[in-house]
């Protein structure tokens, strides 16, 4: 007894300290309410760009529906709402790709149908408005109230909330992967779920943190928000997020920015302009990992008008898709975020352009920070020329199998314009002999010839030529120069 | 029986909020805030300053009941006259709207044509001669306007406006060119003295046209937003008057020989109305 009583007298000071250093070391988080709050309910945002659109979901107009806000010099413009995703009796909770290109949104008996209740729809942008709605169907939707997406910054997972049977009672969270060119059957999240109410997830641009409230015994008062972390394939114990932006009234829909100390939720709490209100958060209490983010925009190489392309990234390693989204077909602009330490290829796609492709390596020590890629396509026609993404093992002319994805791009390329002849044109860098490295060159281009015919293309379609280190892209010997000088090009020769 | 009427209407207005919604499975449990509609620019009620064009065609029926037809060539015309609108619109909903107008039109519109002309050779001798004449009216009717309309908003920017104007008269001017092209003819002074092969003629004939006219309106537009608080507006409507241009005329065209009578009837004028607004919140 007397050792028990020792054991607590000394672990309670340090208990009493951990709190203190906690509270010491927890940054003063203050809240800042959004200028264009309404009367009535203002809930759900979500960022895109970087932290430069913000939409959001009000029901200002008497219904429920979707706005957006963009930023200009540091503030935001006056909302517009969106009214092109088709008419419904509600609409709201959209979640975007980061380049802002793709929506999923929630919305009541919108006229494209629905599998009952509430459900979630996607839309996509054209020529800079907001195609109209489709459901997402089943599995994702059932006949239960299917509500309040959130899709991971790859575009690869989608969390949302619903009250449909086999969870935990009341709303709950639900996960559904994208495998196989379809979303998966919806996986409840029996780690956060709880017989009470979990709802308005937001998976943070890590695709790690997520926030969601809940209205679970032990919170603050009403719906508490609460953050949990990906470990593994299941989520860690989820946080209470704490004051002041919990309050004992209701507080959810939390948003984190990409590598920003700033969040987004809404509250209605006393003090605001009725119902649920908008509110910033800074810093962040609970940051998410930070992320490389990558932007740019495509252009005309020759006119440099902005085209609306499909742009894939690839990881390099894993020959993975990491992500699929499509540059502004009105502003040319794209924007994706990337994990560091990988090395991915970016292709960008047009039906009118020859393709682009290039490899982007991202170090880790580059998270947290935004890279600026701008791709110029090249029209279809005479002397065009792209480089293609294929690699070699050093001093051969064997294609590594990591290629092949971007020749499986050029044969659909040329399959698509059958009246395209093209040459392909290897080139080395400067160490070698001319004659040795003359050799090499021809012998990749051929390799990349018969990789082609062998994919149908006919072969009087394409010449070859070996340039050797003759006609270096870079007249530089660094290590990055020589990079940029091994290549092979495809060029249009006829149309 | 009022008390049971007066327990459905409210139950009616309270079912709105009882549904779901996508923040709510079970819908909100009080009713939402009235709140203001989005008006064509951002607040519900928007001033707006139109300037624009009517093309405006005109067209009436000519019968003659005896020959020569020259005045077949006065069946139709059109032309174009300048506009301007001070209007305001106020947003019933976000979607739909109501806007009232008030403005100064001016329709134009020319008749030209050929036509057989008698001419006196020499003048007060009898003796007429067939001539060919280019003959042109150029004819001008200002009203000012007072309209209503209900303005429908779709696809974010697309307005669609149905309405009817009303059309006072003002003023109305004319200009007669006849200009001979054969023949050595000339046209003659009062006093007898050859003024040449061409004479003009302007003056005002106001009360020859209605005093008030009906129109119905159908424009289809498109919204630019130029800033936060101001909206370019271009649109393109269809006017189709429901009152005649003026009444019958049944004696027009008196020929010194024949003493023929020509009628025109079913006098009419309709318009297609490019309009360049300006659309400011209030």
């Amino acid at each position: 007894m007397k050792r028990w009583i020792l054991v607590l007298a000394a672990a309670l000071p340090i208990a009493v300290m951990a709190q203190i250093q906690q509270r010491t070391l927890r940054p003063t988080v203050e809240i800042f309410p959004f200028e264009y709050n309404s009367a009535g309910d203002d809930f759900c945002p979500a960022i895109t760009h970087n932290g430069a659109t913000l939409y959001f979901t009000s029901d200002r107009s008497g219904e429920q529906r979707i706005y957006v806000c963009r930023s200009r010099g540091g503030q935001w413009r006056s909302p517009d709402r969106i009214r092109t995703l088709g008419d419904a009796k509600q609409v709201g909770c959209p979640t975007l790709t980061p380049d802002g290109q793709l929506m999923i949104i929630s919305a009541y008996q919108h006229e494209s149908g629905s599998e009952g209740r509430t459900d979630l729809y996607v839309s996509k942008r054209t020529e800079g408005y907001w195609d109209k709605a489709v459901p997402l169907g089943a599995p994702l939707n059932s006949s239960a109230w299917d509500s309040q997406a959130s899709l991971s910054s790859d575009g690869r997972t989608l969390y949302f909330a619903s009250d449909r049977p086999g969870g935990k009672g009341g709303i709950d969270l639900y996960r559904s992967r994208w495998l196989g060119g379809r979303w998966s059957a919806p996986e409840p999240l029996s780690e956060l779920n709880t017989e009470f109410d979990e709802m308005t997830p937001s998976i943070a641009p890590d695709n790690k943190t997520l926030y969601f409230a809940s209205n679970r015994p032990g919170g603050l008062g009403g719906y508490d928000i609460y953050v949990a972390r990906l470990q593994g394939t299941r989520f860690s114990q989820p946080q209470n997020i704490g004051t002041p932006i919990n309050s004992s009234d209701n507080d959810i829909s939390y948003i984190a920015l990409p590598n920003s100390t700033t969040a987004y939720f809404a509250s209605d709490r006393a003090g605001g302009n009725g119902g649920y209100d908008l509110y910033r958060a800074v810093p962040n209490p609970e940051m998410p990992e930070p992320v490389v983010t990558m932007h740019g925009i495509v252009r005309n190489s020759t006119t440099q008008i902005p085209v609306g392309a499909d742009i894939i990234i690839t990881d390099l390693k894993t020959r993975q898709k990491v992500a699929t989204l499509r540059s502004d077909d009105e502003t040319g602009e794209y924007y994706v975020t990337l994990t560091a330490g990988r090395s991915y290829a970016v292709t960008a796609y047009h039906p009118d352009y020859l393709f682009y492709s290039e490899q982007i390596e991202v170090p880790t020590d580059e998270r947290g920070r935004d890279l600026e890629k701008n791709i110029d396509l090249a029209p279809i026609a005479s002397e065009s020329a792209t480089r293609l993404l294929v690699f070699f093992d050093f001093d051969k002319a064997d294609l590594k199998e990591e290629s092949l994805p971007e020749l499986d791009l050029a044969a659909t390329f040329l399959r698509e314009h059958p009246e395209v002849k093209i040459r392909i044109e290897g080139h080395t860098d400067d160490v070698g002999s001319d004659d040795y490295n003359l050799q090499l060159s021809r012998r990749r281009a051929e390799a990349v010839k018969k990789y082609l015919v062998s994919k149908g293309i006919d072969e009087k379609r394409i010449s070859t030529v070996g340039y050797g280190k003759s006609q270096p892209k870079v007249k530089d010997t660094s290590p990055e120069a020589r990079a940029q000088n091994r290549r092979v090009e495809m060029k249009i020769v006829a149309k | 029986m009022l008390r049971r009427f007066l327990l459905g209407v409210l139950l009616l207005g309270t079912a709105g909020y009882a549904d779901e919604d996508v923040l709510r499975p079970q819908g909100r449990s009080t009713p939402p805030p009235q709140v203001m509609a989005e008006g064509l620019v951002k607040n519900p009620w928007a001033l707006g300053v139109e300037l624009g064009g009517s093309l405006s065609f005109f067209g009436q029926d000519v019968t003659q009941y005896q020959a020569p037809t020259y005045q077949t060539n006065l069946t139709s015309g059109s032309g174009l006259g300048p506009l301007l609108n001070l209007a305001v619109d106020y947003a019933l909903t976000d979607a739909l709207g109501i806007q009232t107008r008030l403005g100064y039109d001016q329709k134009h519109f020319t008749t030209s044509g050929f036509l057989d002309s008698p001419c006196e050779t020499p003048p007060r001798s009898g003796l007429f001669i067939p001539t060919r004449v280019e003959h042109t009216t150029s004819q001008t009717i200002a009203y000012w306007t007072g309209g209503v309309a209900l303005r429908y908003r779709f696809e974010e920017n697309w307005v669609v406006l149905a309405g009817a104007t009303y059309h006072s008269r003002s003023n109305a001017s004319f200009t007669e060119t006849d200009s001979i092209t054969s023949g050595t003819c000339q046209f003659y002074d009062d006093v007898g003295n050859a003024i040449g092969q061409r004479r003009q003629e302007s003056g005002s004939n106001t009360s020859a046209f209605n005093a008030a006219r009906w129109s119905i309106d159908l424009s289809v537009g498109y919204r630019i937003p130029l800033s936060e608080n101001i909206v370019f507006l271009p649109r393109l409507a269809g006017q189709v008057f429901l009152t005649p241009l003026a009444g019958d005329n049944l004696s027009f065209g008196y020929h010194p020989v024949l003493g023929q009578v020509y009628a025109f009837t079913n006098r009419r004028l309709h318009a297609l109305q490019l309009v360049l607004g300006l659309w400011f919140n209030l």
